[in-house]
C-alpha cells in the first residue's frame, strides 16, 4: 500500500465503505478505487483515447469515400488508376516501419543509445519511403488529370489517403524531436513517456493503412 | 530493465496500452513479440494482395475475405504491436477501444445504410415511353424519353446478286473507309469477265483482218482506177471492185462498234467482279448486321442493306415526343439535358433542332415528334441508349 492510496482511501474523514485492509478487497477493488494511477499511465491512456477519436475521425472519410467511390462523373474508377505493386511496397515499408519503432521503443526501455537511435533512423525513412511513393502517385493522378477536382470519388480518395499521409508527415516530424529529445536530454522517464505515445501513434497509423490498402486500393481494383 | 522497476510505476498490475509487460522477461521476448507480429502481418498482407487478384476463388466472396483479412490483421497489430490484450489489466484500454470500434460501426453502417436508402428513392422510376410533364406552374420543364440515335449513318447494300462467302463486320465493329465489310461469291462475275475479255480479244482480232482485207482491197481498187482510166480494164469490174471495198469498210465499221461494246461489256463485268467485295463507305461503327454466311442477296432497291455503318465523332440525334401544349414553348434552338441510364450521375445537354409539323393523332391527342440534337464528344453515347429528356420552357 502507497502513501497515495492511504492518503486517499485510509484518511478519508468519512470512510468511505471500504475496509482497506482485507485481502479480499484487495483483490476485487476496482482500478479506480485503488487511487491514483502512474503518470505513465495516465498520459499512455489518454493518448490511447485520442487515438480512438482518431479512427473515429478516419472512419467518418471511409464513409464517405464508401458512399462515393462509384459517383466518378465519367472520370477514372480506382481501377484505371491504382497501382497494385507501388501499393504493396508502401504496405512493405510502412509494416516494417512499425516494426523498427516497435524496436526502438525497446531500445529506449533498455536507454541502449546506438539501438534507439538505428532503429528510429530505419523508421524515418521507411516512412519517407512511404511518404514520396504516395506523393509520386498523387502526382502522377494529377498529371492524368484525375486530381481531386475531377470526380466526387476522387475528391474522397485524396481526402481519405492524404489525410493518412499528412499523419504520416506530422509522425515523422515527431519522431525527429523525438530522436532530439532524447539526443538532449536522455531517457527521463517524461521522455519515455512520449516516446511511449509516439510508438502508439505509429503503430496506429499503420492500422489505419490495412483499412485503407484493403478498402480502397484491394476492394477498388479486386475482379 | 523492465517496465516494473520504472520508479514512477506505482502501480505494477495496471498497464498503459502499448507498454510490453517484462516482468522478469529478457528484452530478447519483446524481440520476438515483435517479429511474430511482423510475420503474422507480412502473412496476411500477401494472402490480401493474392486474394484480390485471384480468378481462384468465387469473385463476390472477394470483398468478405478481404475485411475478414483487415480485421485479422488490426487483431494481429493489436496484440502484438500495440500490446492489447483481453487480460484484467487492461480493462480501461480494452473498454476505450470497443466504445471507438462501437462508434466506427455506427458511423460506417449509417452512412452507408442511409445513403444506399437515398438513393433508392431517388432512382429514376419506370421507363414509360410518354410524354410528362411536371405539373405546377414553378415547373415549367417538359421531360420525354426518346432513344439516341447516331446523326449520319450509311446503308451498305448489295450492288450485285449473289452468295455471300464471308462476313467481316459484326454490330460494334469499327470499320475505316473502304475496308471490307463481306465478300459475294465472285467466281460467275470472274467467268463472265473472262468471258467478255475472249469475246473482246477474238472481235479485236477480226478487226485487225478486216481491217487488213479493207485496206488490200482499197489498194487493188486504185491499182483498178488506174488501169481503167487506160481502158485496159471493163467499168463492170471496176464497179465490182468498189462495191467490195464498200462492204470491207462497212464490216471494219461494224467490227469496231462491236469491239467497244465488247470493252464496255468487260468494263461492266469487271465493275461486277469488284463489287463483289463489299466495302464501308465511311469510317464510323457497325450498328446493324442482317446478313449471314452462305445467304443469297440481291441488290434489288427494295431490300434491306446489308449493314447500316454510323459515322464516328458526329452528333447524336433523339427523337422524342411532346404534347401541342408543350410543343408552343418549345422552339427551335431550346436548350435540351437529357440523361443516360449507363452514366447516371453524367448530365448531357443538347439543342432542339427539329419539331416535325404533321402531329400523330393518339385518342384525340397530338402529340409532335421534336429532334434533339447533342455533341457526343467523347463517344459516351452509343446508339440505342434510352435519354430521359428534360427541355426548360422560357
Amino acid at each position: 500500500m502507497t502513501t497515495i492510496e492511504a492518503a486517499a482511501g485510509r484518511d478519508d474523514p468519512n470512510r468511505l465503505g471500504h475496509d482497506w485492509e482485507s485481502p479480499y478487497l484487495q483483490h476485487t477493488l476496482g482500478h479506480a478505487e485503488r487511487g491514483l494511477a502512474s503518470k505513465r499511465i495516465i498520459t499512455a491512456f489518454g493518448f490511447w483515447i485520442f487515438l480512438v477519436s482518431d479512427i473515429i475521425m478516419f472512419s467518418a472519410f471511409f464513409a464517405t469515400y464508401a458512399v462515393l467511390v462509384g459517383n466518378t462523373a465519367g472520370g477514372p474508377s480506382g481501377r484505371e488508376l491504382f497501382n497494385l505493386p507501388n501499393v504493396a511496397l508502401e504496405t512493405a515499408f510502412l509494416l516494417v516501419s512499425s516494426f523498427t519503432c516497435g524496436l526502438a521503443s525497446i531500445g529506449a526501455r533498455a536507454h541502449s543509445g546506438s539501438w534507439f537511435y538505428g532503429a528510429m533512423a530505419a523508421t524515418f525513412i521507411l516512412g519517407a519511403g512511404f511518404l514520396s511513393i504516395e506523393l509520386r502517385e498523387f502526382a502522377s493522378m494529377a498529371a492524368r488529370g484525375a486530381g481531386p477536382t475531377r470526380s466526387a470519388f476522387l475528391s474522397a480518395f485524396f481526402t481519405l489517403v492524404g489525410c493518412h499521409g499528412l499523419h504520416i508527415t506530422a509522425g515523422l516530424l515527431w519522431l525527429l524531436t523525438m530522436m532530439a529529445q532524447v539526443f538532449a536530454k536522455g531517457y527521463r522517464p517524461e521522455i519515455l513517456r512520449r516516446m511511449l505515445c509516439f510508438s502508439l501513434f505509429w503503430h496506429a497509423l499503420d492500422i489505419i493503412w490495412v483499412a485503407i490498402f484493403t478498402v480502397v486500393y484491394l476492394m477498388g481494383t479486386a475482379q | 530493465m523492465s517496465y516494473s522497476d520504472l520508479p514512477n510505476d506505482l502501480h505494477p498490475t495496471d498497464i498503459a496500452p502499448g507498454v510490453q509487460r517484462l516482468d522478469g522477461a529478457e528484452i530478447a521476448e519483446g524481440i520476438r513479440n515483435y517479429l511474430v507480429g511482423l510475420a503474422l502481418a507480412t502473412l496476411l498482407t500477401i494472402v490480401s494482395f493474392f486474394i484480390s487478384g485471384t480468378t481462384l476463388v468465387w469473385g463476390p466472396s472477394i470483398p468478405v475475405a478481404l475485411v475478414v483479412l483487415a480485421f485479422a490483421q488490426m487483431g494481429v497489430h493489436l496484440v502484438f504491436f500495440l500490446h492489447i490484450t483481453t487480460g484484467p489489466d487492461h480493462v480501461n484500454n480494452v473498454m476505450a477501444l470497443a466504445f471507438g470500434v462501437l462508434i466506427v460501426l455506427l458511423i460506417l453502417a449509417g452512412s452507408l445504410w442511409i445513403m444506399a436508402n437515398m438513393n433508392y428513392n431517388l432512382a429514376p422510376t419506370g421507363e414509360t415511353m410518354q410524354m410528362q410533364l411536371e405539373s405546377g406552374p414553378e415547373f415549367r420543364a417538359v421531360t420525354a424519353i426518346g432513344v439516341i440515335a447516331p446523326a449520319a449513318t450509311a446503308p451498305v447494300a448489295a450492288r450485285v446478286p449473289g452468295v455471300i462467302t464471308s462476313v467481316r463486320c459484326d454490330a460494334n465493329t469499327q470499320v475505316k473507309a473502304g475496308e471490307p465489310c463481306a465478300a459475294i461469291d465472285p467466281g460467275p462475275y470472274k467467268i463472265a469477265a473472262d468471258q467478255s475479255e475472249v469475246g473482246l480479244k477474238s472481235a479485236e482480232a477480226q478487226l485487225e483482218r478486216d481491217k487488213a482485207n479493207f485496206a488490200a482491197k482499197k489498194a487493188a481498187l486504185e491499182r483498178q482506177e488506174a488501169l481503167s482510166r487506160r481502158r485496159a480494164i471493163s467499168q463492170k469490174v471496176l464497179a465490182m471492185s468498189r462495191k467490195s471495198v464498200e462492204a470491207a469498210q462497212t464490216q471494219t465499221e461494224q467490227d469496231e462498234t462491236k469491239v467497244a461494246e465488247l470493252k464496255a461489256a468487260l468494263d461492266t463485268a469487271k465493275t461486277n467482279l469488284a463489287s463483289t467485295e463489299i466495302l464501308s463507305p465511311i469510317d464510323g461503327t457497325v450498328v446493324s448486321r442482317n446478313v449471314e454466311l452462305g445467304q443469297t442477296v440481291d441488290a434489288k432497291p427494295e431490300t434491306p442493306p446489308l449493314f447500316v455503318i454510323a459515322t464516328d465523332r458526329t452528333p447524336i440525334h433523339i427523337e422524342a415526343t411532346i404534347s401541342a401544349q408543350d410543343s408552343r414553348a418549345i422552339k427551335l434552338g431550346t436548350k435540351a439535358t437529357f440523361a443516360v441510364p449507363a452514366f447516371p450521375n453524367r448530365q448531357f445537354s443538347g439543342t432542339v433542332t427539329q419539331i416535325r409539323p404533321s402531329p400523330q393523332t393518339n385518342e384525340h391527342v397530338a402529340i409532335y415528334d421534336v429532334v434533339i440534337s447533342a455533341p457526343n464528344p467523347d463517344l459516351l453515347l452509343k446508339p440505342g441508349m434510352a435519354a430521359t429528356i428534360r427541355i426548360v420552357k422560357d
